[in-house]
Formats: C-alpha cells, structure tokens, sequence
C-alpha cells in the first residue's frame, strides 16, 4: 500500500460533482502536483485530506491509517494557505509554536523546535515581529515552519506562492524543493501554474472537470500529453486534426487529434533550398505575429486556414523574421503525438 | 495656490458654523454676569457644581451606566458567538440575522414602547415596572452596530481561514475559537461596543416611556432639568457632548488599530 492513498473520492455539491471518483497513490518522501485550471477540484481534493471538507464517498488512508472521517486536528497533517492565514495576534515565534502548543509539548522543546525552524527559514531575526511587520515572502515562509513544525505525515500546500511576485515565487520554489529533500516530507502541490508544476514535482496529477487526466514525471507528461486537454493546459502545443495535418503536409495521417511541440518545428525562407536537403514534412505559410517572450520568439503561422504556433530561441545570431513574410515550416513526422 | 485658500475658507466657514454655538454654550455654561456685552463679564462654574454635586444626577449617571453595561455584555456575549456561528456554520442564516437587525430601523421608539409596555403588563413574562423592558429594548435597539461591527470584523481577520489553519495545527473549534479568533475580535467588538454606548447614553424615547418615572436614568434626567435655568442647562449640554467626544476619541483609536488589521489583509491580497 502506497503512504498516500486516495481511494474513489467523491464529492458533490448541490448539482455540480466536484470530485468523480478520484483515486491516487503517493509514496513516502514525494512531492506531487495536483495541477489543473480553476475550478478542476484540485482544492477541494486538498482540503478534503486535510478534513476541511466532508468527502461525500471513497476513503483517504495515511500512512496505513483510514483518516477520512477525522476531525482536521487529529489527521495529523500540515497545510499552507494562499493568503498564509498567519495569526494577527501573535509574533512569528507564537504563529510557528502554535501547532506544538495544542500538542501539549514541553515549553523547553517548544523553544527549541521553534528556534529550529526559524533558522531553517532564515528568519532569526524576525521572531518577535508580527506578520503585518512582513513582506509577503517572509510572511509564507513563517507559514511554512508553522506547518513543518509539528512533523506532519504529510504537507498539503494550497497555492501557496501564487500571491507573490515573479521573482521571490522562483526563490521559494526552490527554497520550498530543498526543505522537502531536507526533511524527506512528503508534500501535496496545488498550482494552476505549469511551469511551477514542473519546476518542483516528483510526480504531477493533471485534473479536469473533477477527475485526473494524465499523471506522472513532468518530463513524461510534458514529451507525451495523451490527451487533448493536457496538451494545450501544459504547454501551449498545436493540436491537429488529422484531415488540418493532411491538408497542410499533403502526407497521409491516422484518423485523430495530433499534438505538435511548438519548439519543435522550425522556420525557413520561402526560398531557401533546404527542402532539398532536409528529409521530413514541409508547410507553407505566413508570418501573421510575433512575440517575445523572454528567451523565446513565438510566431504565428498561418498555413492555408489553418492557425499553428511556432517557438524559436530568441539568440542574437539569428534575427527575428518580419510579420507577413512566407515561410516554409520543418517538422518531423516523429513529433506529431497521436492522443487518445 | 488660488484653490487652495478657497478650500481653507470652506473649512473655516464649517468649523465656525459647528463650533460658534457650542462655544456660545460653553460661555453661557460659565457665565456670572452676560447682559450687553460679546464676552461674559464675570465667570463661575457653580453650574457645574451644582450639576455634579446633584445626588439625583449621579444616581442617574449610576443607572445609565448599569443599563447601558448589562445591554452591552447580554448584547457582545450572545451576538458575537451568534455571529461568528452564522458567519462561520451557517451563512444562509445570515439573510435572516440581516432582517432581524433591521427591526429597530423599521419601528419607530414610541410604536416600540408602547407595544412593548402592552405585550409585558401581563403573563407569561411580566416585565413592566423593572428595569428589564429597558434593557430588552436597548438590546435591540443596539443590534443593527453590534451585528454590522462584528460581521466587519470576521470579514476584515478572514476568520473562516484563520480557524481552518488553528484546526489544521490541532486546535478544537473552542481552543481555535478562544485563542486565535476571539483577540482578534476584540478590536472589533469595543468599536462596537463604543458605538452603541454613544447611541444608549443618547437615547430618550424608550427610557422616558418605559421606566422614566420610576426608575431616573441620565436622559431622564437630563430632559427635566432643562428647564430649570439657562446656566445649568447649557452646563448639561456641554458634559453631554464631551461625554460623546471623549467617546468619538477612542472609537477613532481603536479604529485605527482596525485599519491595521485591513492593512495585513491588503497585504495578502
């Protein structure tokens, strides 16, 4: 029996489902990603191991342990919010001894343990402050040691860095992915953020509609979206009908949707000769928009009626093609992902 | 530069129109000799001294305050865990919390009292003749501020998540409830408090229908010494309006700390 396991969860509010049946499996010292768009049931999945929502069928075992109809205090589990919900009244030391304090333990271990976490946060000299006294980023990570602190079976975080800046959500990302190695916690992610989904995950759940998708290694899901909706969720492929890829390769395909990278095509004068050099499929189009996008040039290629997306690196030895310029499109047969 | 001086004499002209006739109050309060000139001639503060030195004016202030008091704590115990249970438990009861509030609103003080002296002359619940109509009706009176003033609160602290992280870490929802919500709400609560002490202190209505004979409260009071004489009356109107002050002054304190709490909220946000 795997250390997290989530077996038929459902649940149901008035006439919408929630959650259809959803079961996982989660090993111990994992970080998993529940990913998905607003509304998928990601949160409520969370708050539902958590036991701040009543699943309404199916059971959720930790540890061996069936805590599906326990009270949130005794499911022995840690959560971080998104708005942090530190406690106003009480200084960062007080916020982080507060789980240890309802655990009735010693006062002596209590300033230990706390004195512990505030320097695995780097916050020594913060411990006297109130959380109105923080920026953001200290704010979450007092949270986090508040959480951590009373060695919890498992840490669910509930989109905890999306209220921050670019900048400081990268660092924590990292600092957040260090202190789970450190401590082999093991850790659920919700995040509606692909690239924050990849960046820290063992393992993602991709949810849709109340359901799981697609799970697995990021770079697994990443390569082979299966399905439609994870292809165009993580990572902005071009999906195909099979008669739209005919139309504009004038090759054969299986009948079906194809899922095509868009770094995985690549861009060629009208009339250079390369089509006669380089094996493979060859569309005709034209440059309708361009966008940086930081290391990256996204073009919009218009073939035909047909819309595709193609990303370039954006390096200075090669300039940016103009908007309405005709191009030919390279791409490999082997890159057009069949889904289910 | 030209704006400016026109917005200074806008300010003065209102500040002169509110302050003018209760400095002419206060003069008169303190007035020996006023005839034929602008300023008194000869000041005393016997009108005070005879206000406060009035044993029927203590023994009012004494019975306003316990009033007030024993509405305010019935009032802050069962509203602030009504509330926070509603606003928590069962936010569909919230319409119906809304509407009772309203009640004091919708009726007017004489059609109150003389309803409530009808239903309380006779069983089951005689409470004509004691003190208890008068609190009962203050009670609800004050309603609509404390409801309003602790629904703010919850709403400003994000109680909901708050208790949600105290459970999470191993609290009971009492332990959750005392240790991080309740001193949380205190803030709130005295704002709320405050407000309908101001408004009790004020209100004449009901205490003069339902228990002014017998039982003399400040208002009571107040009203029938008016007539006495100028000097005493203006002496009278002056402790009122400080009293009220002195009120404002600490209502705008403790809402600055309030506006703390907002600040950590926006920061979150």
């Amino acid at each position: 029996m795997s250390y997290v396991q989530i077996d038929q969860a459902f649940k149901q509010y008035a006439d919408s489902t929630v959650l259809k049946q959803v079961s996982l499996q989660i090993e111990k010292g994992e970080l998993v990603t529940l990913l998905g768009p607003s509304g998928c049931g990601k949160s409520t999945l969370l708050r539902s191991i958590a036991g701040l929502e009543k699943l309404d069928g199916g059971a959720i075992n930790v540890n061996g342990n069936d805590i599906s109809h326990l009270p949130p205090q005794f499911r022995n589990v840690g959560m971080v919010f998104q708005s942090y919900a530190l406690f106003p009244n009480m200084t960062v030391f007080d916020n982080i001894a507060f789980g240890l304090k309802m655990r009735k333990w010693p006062r002596k271990e209590i300033t230990d343990k706390v004195k512990h976490m505030i320097e695995l946060i780097h916050m020594s000299d913060k411990a006297s402050s109130y959380p109105h006294q923080l920026s953001g980023g200290q704010q979450q990570r007092v949270a986090l040691a508040r959480a951590l602190v009373t060695e919890p079976d498992i840490l669910l975080l509930d989109e905890p860095l999306s209220a921050l800046d670019a900048k400081i959500r990268k660092s924590l990302q990292i600092e957040l992915r260090n202190i789970q190695r450190e401590l082999k916690m093991t850790m659920i992610f919700v995040t509606h953020d692909q690239e924050e989904a990849m960046t820290i995950s063992d393992r993602i759940f991709i949810m849709n509609g109340g359901e799981i998708v697609r799970q697995g290694k990021p770079e697994d899901i990443y390569a082979s979206p299966k399905n439609e909706f994870v292809a165009r969720f993580i990572g902005s492929y071009n999906v195909f009908t099979s008669q739209e890829l005919n139309c504009m390769t004038g090759h054969s395909f299986e009948s079906g949707n194809y899922a095509i990278r868009p770094e995985v095509m690549e861009l060629h004068p009208h009339d250079s000769l390369s089509e006669q050099q380089k094996s493979g499929m060859w569309i005709s189009g034209i440059i309708r928009n361009m966008t940086i996008r930081g290391n990256v040039r996204r073009y919009m290629i218009q073939a035909q009626d047909i819309t595709l997306w193609v990303d370039e690196l954006n390096v200075p030895q090669k300039s940016a093609l103009d908007e309405g310029l005709f191009i030919k499109v390279w791409l490999s047969e082997d890159e057009c992902n069949l889904l289910e | 530069m030209k704006k400016k001086w026109v917005h200074i004499i806008i300010i003065s002209a209102v500040f002169l129109y509110l302050f003018l006739p209760l400095a002419a109050t206060f003069l008169y309060s303190i007035a020996k000799e006023w005839h034929n000139t602008i300023l008194p001639v000869s000041y005393t503060f016997s009108a005070y001294e005879n206000l406060y030195t009035d044993p029927r004016f203590l023994q009012a202030v004494g019975r306003t305050l316990l009033i007030s008091g024993i509405t305010l704590v019935l009032s802050v115990v069962t509203m602030a865990s009504a509330t926070f249970v509603v606003f928590m438990y069962l936010p569909k009861m919230e319409r119906v919390l809304q509407a009772l509030v309203m009640i004091p609103f919708a009726v007017p003080g004489v059609v109150a009292a003389v309803g409530l002296i009808k239903v309380y002359s006779s069983g089951p619940i005689v409470l004509s003749g004691t003190i208890w109509i008068l609190i009962g009706a203050y009670y609800v009176l004050v309603l609509p501020y404390m409801y309003q003033g602790i629904r703010n609160n919850l709403r400003t602290i994000d109680a909901k998540r708050l208790m949600e992280a105290a459970e999470v870490l191993g609290a009971s929802k009492i332990k959750g409830f005392a240790f991080v919500i309740m001193p949380n709400m205190v803030t709130g609560i005295l704002l709320s408090a405050l407000l309908s002490f101001s408004i009790l202190i004020g209100e004449f209505v009901l205490a003069n229908f339902l228990i002014g004979g017998y039982y003399e409260t400040i208002q009571v009071y107040l009203m029938r010494r008016l007539n006495e004489n100028g000097h005493l009356a203006s002496s009278i109107v002056i402790t009122y309006f400080l009293t009220v002050a002195v009120i404002s002054w600490m209502m705008l304190r403790l809402g600055r700390r309030f506006g703390k709490t907002e600040e950590i909220k926006e920061k979150i946000s």
